[in-house]
């Protein structure tokens, strides 16, 4: 333990020297405005940014792109919370409840809340990463199919159940979802599916082109619609820029609770960041005194999403550093960078290269800090953003989003597809049907698919094997109550309470 | 019978119609066009014990089960306000915006690789800003030309990201 505190000591050490500040800050700096692009979230900002790196010290480097990491989540909010445009799955809660938040007035609040939850959650994480990352390892090693499979189910349910009046609406959206992630290129067979004959698909369908289309693409035709109408007033800041009093009392659990859930879920492999924004949600809903703003611009659903966001990307980190397996999307993009130097992660790394490991993970305090520093002074300037007449912002935002689109694979199919899912949530939007479950189902849905086949191929078709261990058990329990609880509630004497529209 | 409009009163005496009765074959068409093209697949039991085609037939079976629930929703649903008729609610002549957007938006990306990022850009920005920010000439037309320019740059030299170059401007 003491050997441990000196090698934090020393990692800070390593942490502040001027040429590690530097590049924490240029790190986070560009990860935030690359992060800001619709379609390109932190393991895109983090890949581009990478010929940047050649030539440096392998310490620096690493150090630089934990920078561009959370610099990379916290541009997703940006785009999320200002004009409706998730760069990942982790934000979708964000631009959900932030961009609400902005239409309210609230989009400095949005902005800040989400700085200072990323703040906060990450400097608990980090904390959580240095204490617990070897036993945590070994804890996430327990994670087999079936285990992923209920983890999975579980997360589905849970945003099913949190997405509007009508169940049926939710379904359909969620299993639309799953159908889209079945395109492609079977894992276990290798034999195409649902590919129409378009060779593009056969990478399957990338979820930057649906999020972009349904969030950004949808709010676009929607709200020239609005213009036509006269409805289109510039959205004008409410009140104070920055958090009220009240603001930050209704934030500051979500927060601890989304840093606490973010953190232990982002621990295990491909779970990630993803399923830890939608059960932060999930809680916050359950635990907020009025549910019913849910979905209308509760800063709570900005504040613990966001805290788990941040959290598990610390969370990420434990199995890279300590197995060699990456947690995430970013984190397999970082595990490039590890052996693009030449170094092996893994429980030895913490041995031969103890200033590494805690040069980077105590950089990633740092980086936080800077990430605060130097986004709440600029909040002024992102809410400027609103204030683009409509007629000239939307038309921007589908220049934008057309660049950051065909950047991702150089696709014009990519782009089509992006139109489609476009026209697609607009009329979702006019007929109820929530598109979030979609999002979170396509995202969840390959890795859904691939561990129901891989359990039932270990058990032999039994279906036992999804109660084989004390972990499922748990699972499948949280699965049933996820879905019957709206059930019972609703059967309960009368709470006074609203059921929220998505 | 049960598809026949409602003519009950509600409380603006208005009943429900019967297209916006009609969800429910949403999920139904579309769980009959995903299995058609599902029982397509070769059903290759070599790798694992469930194939390729098993989990897509559990989404049909979900999508029957949605539509079931669909339709119930709708059957018990009370006309407790105002129901609009479909084409109003989809924004009666308004509607047309979104229609004019979409397809002048697939034009632009239909010129993306012959005219290239620069040109396609520059042309439908200033279409669309000519209709939607009337009467500011000179902001549309510098916001038009700067930022395709700047985006591209930014794009393929400092990210080294490729965008369509055209056959017009050899960059």
């Amino acid at each position: 333990m003491i050997s441990s505190f000196e090698q934090i000591l020393s990692g800070f050490e390593i942490a502040v020297l001027p040429i590690n500040l530097l590049y924490t800050f240029i790190g986070v700096f560009l990860g935030t405005i690359v992060g800001m692009l619709p379609g390109i979230g932190s393991s895109a900002a983090i890949a581009l940014l990478i010929p940047i790196t050649f030539g440096m010290d392998p310490t620096t480097a690493l150090i630089m792109m934990a920078g561009i990491y959370y610099g990379g989540m916290y541009g997703n909010s940006i785009s999320s919370i200002l004009i409706n445009t998730p760069g990942e799955a982790s934000a979708v809660m964000t631009a959900i409840e932030g961009y609400r938040m902005a239409k309210m007035g609230r989009a400095g609040a949005a902005l800040a809340i989400s700085a200072w939850a990323s703040f906060i959650a990450g400097t608990i994480s980090i904390v959580g990463l240095t204490i617990l990352a070897v036993p945590l390892a070994r804890f996430a090693l327990r994670f087999g199919p079936p285990e992923y499979f209920l983890l999975m189910l579980f997360a589905m349910t849970a945003v099913s159940s949190l997405s509007g009046a009508s169940p049926a609406k939710a379904i359909f959206s969620t299993l639309l979802g799953l159908m889209i992630a079945t395109v492609g290129i079977d894992m276990q067979s290798g034999y195409s599916r649902f590919t129409l004959g378009i060779p593009e698909f056969e990478d399957k369908i990338h979820f930057p082109v649906v999020v972009v289309g349904l969030f950004a693409i949808s709010e676009v035709l929607k709200r020239l619609e609005d213009w036509h109408r006269g409805r289109a007033e510039i959205i004008r800041i409410k009140g104070k820029l920055l958090l009220t009093l009240t603001e930050w009392r209704r934030s500051i659990m979500p927060i601890v609770r989304g840093g606490l859930i973010g953190f232990f879920i982002g621990v295990l492999p491909g779970a990630g960041s993803t399923v830890a924004t939608i059960f932060s949600y999930a809680t916050e809903k359950r635990c907020a005194k009025r549910p019913e703003d849910f979905g209308n611009g509760a800063i709570e659903g900005v504040a613990g999403p966001e805290a788990a966001n941040n959290a598990s990307s610390s969370g990420a980190m434990v199995p890279l550093l300590t197995l060699g397996m990456p947690g995430s999307a970013t984190t397999a993009v970082l595990l490039g960078v590890l052996i693009m130097y030449g170094i092996q992660p893994g429980p030895l790394l913490f041995v031969n290269r103890p200033d590494l490991v805690w040069g980077v993970i105590d950089s990633m305090y740092i980086g936080n800090l800077m990430l605060l520093i130097l986004n709440i002074p600029l909040i002024g300037l992102f809410v400027r953003i609103l204030y683009i007449p409509t007629g000239v912002l939307l038309p921007l935002i589908v220049a934008i989003a057309t660049m950051g689109i065909y950047g991702l694979n150089n696709s014009m199919v990519d782009i089509y597809i992006m139109l489609i899912f476009g026209v697609v949530g607009y009329l979702f939007n006019k007929f109820d049907i929530p598109f979030a479950p979609l999002i979170l189902s396509l995202v969840l849905g390959e890795m859904l698919e691939q561990s129901f086949r891989q359990s039932l191929t270990l058990s032999g078709s039994a279906l036992d094997i999804f109660v084989s261990s004390p972990i499922s058990i748990v699972l499948l329990g949280l699965c049933l109550i996820s879905v019957t609880f709206p059930v019972i509630v609703k059967y309960l004497p009368k709470r006074g309470k609203a059921a929220p529209r998505d | 019978m049960v598809l026949m409009a409602n003519h009950a009163p509600g409380h603006l005496g208005k009943g429900i119609p019967v297209i916006r009765r009609s969800g429910f074959l949403l999920p139904l068409v579309l769980a009959g066009i995903y299995l058609y093209l599902n029982e397509q697949i070769p059903d290759l039991l070599v790798v694992d014990t469930l194939g390729p085609q098993a989990f897509p037939r559990l989404l049909v079976a979900g999508l029957v089960v949605c539509a079931a629930l669909w339709l119930r929703e709708d059957l018990t649903r009370k006309p407790t306000e105002y129901e609009m008729p479909l084409l109003e609610l989809l924004g009666g002549r308004h509607f047309k915006v979104p229609v004019a957007v979409s397809v002048g938006t697939l034009i632009y990306f239909l010129s993306l690789e012959y005219a290239g990022y620069i040109l396609s850009t520059v042309a439908y920005l200033l279409i669309m800003m000519t209709f939607f920010n009337p009467g500011r000439w000179i902001s549309n037309i510098v916001v038009s030309i700067v930022f395709p320019i700047v985006g591209y740059f930014a794009f393929t030299k400092f990210l080294s990201v490729l965008l369509p170059k055209g056959i017009f401007l050899p960059l």
